[in-house]
């Protein structure tokens, strides 16, 4: 049981453990308080498969909906922004789903355009590499971008794409070998 | 070959963001070319972390709001909704109990007696005195007089006798007289 806890301090972020109720029971006023910390990233991560502000602020409410519904179910030995991605991928495709059906979702990296800050560090080799990334299939983009951009751990990333951790660890490793390969990474 | 298997384990621990082991780690310093490979998965982790922020978008100041707003409203919608369940459900267990019963002493009511024996037993019961209890076992041999006789002797006494007087009849009157007398006291004196 301590361990347990242990684990769960360890697991959630310093901002999330002052958040999330302890007891395991939120009510509305705390559940604004999580609301306010991951509605942005949140909102970005449901973005980058809609590319569209407008359905990608209604799938964040239906995903903190759900989320409020179902906070029983969510387990504090991992982040709580793992388990919103995971309750919000899954609003995503049967969203999409409903919508439409024949078409599959990709997953886009900054598709809605680079900020004006973004280019002027177009010369960094870091934002070089992120461009060749936006090249690559979608579930590579997928895995990247919770791996290095999110920071969610290979255990989360597995839980939110719904994989096995060996299945996310072999799209990493293929991803970041396309990426060795590209002329744009340069060694020196 | 070897060199191979080795350089796709250090780009596999890399990629799996874990440690290398000890081993892999002393073969790493002791090639050249392994600590190129280590170097150059390095490289890209550390670029890949060093993300260019992404263009994202804020999301609309009224988002928490509106989550908020749902929030309440499913509330509100839940506890209007609890007290008319409150009363129904209730009413329909108790309605569905009364009709189990009516329906129970209705069969039970329209059915045959099974017979009269049966239905009368409670009634002979009733009536019935309790039996007696059994008097204790005394000994047999205590209550036979010292001069008793079994009737059976007597009656089987005068049975023989009866046999005995017919056999002498039918012999005194089918046979000689001297092999009659004779006959008859053979079996007496042997």
């Amino acid at each position: 049981m301590a361990e347990t806890a242990a684990m769960t301090h360890a697991r959630t972020d310093a901002s999330e453990s002052a958040v999330l109720p302890p007891d395991g029971v939120v009510d509305t006023a705390r559940f604004a308080a999580l609301v306010e910390e991951h509605q942005h990233k949140l909102c970005n991560f449901i973005h980058r498969y809609t590319r569209n502000r407008q359905d990608a602020e209604d799938l964040t409410q239906d995903t903190f909906v759900k989320a409020f519904r179902h906070f029983h179910r969510y387990d504090p030995r991992h982040t709580f922004s793992a388990w919103l991605y995971t309750i919000a991928r899954r609003t995503v495709y049967n969203h999409h789903r409903d919508r439409k059906p024949t078409d599959e979702l990709s997953f886009e990296v900054a598709a809605s355009g680079p900020s004006p800050g973004d280019v002027a560090d177009r010369s960094d080799r870091a934002s070089a590499l992120w461009e060749e990334v936006r090249r690559l299939k979608s579930p590579y983009q997928e895995v990247l971008i919770l791996k290095y951009v999110d920071g969610l751990s290979i255990e989360e990333i597995a839980r939110v794409l719904d994989r096995s951790q060996t299945g996310v660890k072999i799209l990493l490793f293929r991803a970041r070998g396309l990426l060795r390969n590209r002329p744009t990474f340069s060694r020196s | 070959m070897k060199t191979a298997l080795l350089r796709f384990l250090v780009r596999w621990y890399q990629a799996s963001d874990q440690n290398l082991p000890p081993w892999l780690d002393r073969a790493c310093q002791r090639t050249p070319s392994l600590a190129a490979t280590l170097q150059e998965e390095a490289l890209l982790s550390s670029r890949l972390r060093a993300h260019p922020r992404q263009a994202d978008i804020a999301p609309s100041p009224f988002l928490k709001s509106k989550v908020l707003h749902t929030l309440t409203r499913e509330a509100v919608d839940r506890d209007e909704t609890a007290p008319a369940a409150r009363w129904t459900m209730p009413s329909a267990a108790v309605a569905g109990a009364l009709a189990l019963v009516l329906l129970l002493a209705a069969v039970w009511l329209s059915r045959e007696p099974a017979g009269s024996g049966v239905s009368d037993r409670p009634a002979l019961a009733a009536v019935t005195p309790h039996p007696t209890p059994l008097p204790a076992p005394v000994s047999v041999a205590q209550q036979i007089p010292q001069n008793w006789a079994n009737p059976l002797d007597a009656e089987m006494a005068s049975v023989v006798a009866d046999a005995d007087r017919a056999v002498r009849f039918l012999a005194s009157a089918f046979l000689p007289s001297e092999s009659v007398e004779r006959r008859l006291r053979r079996p007496t004196s042997g």
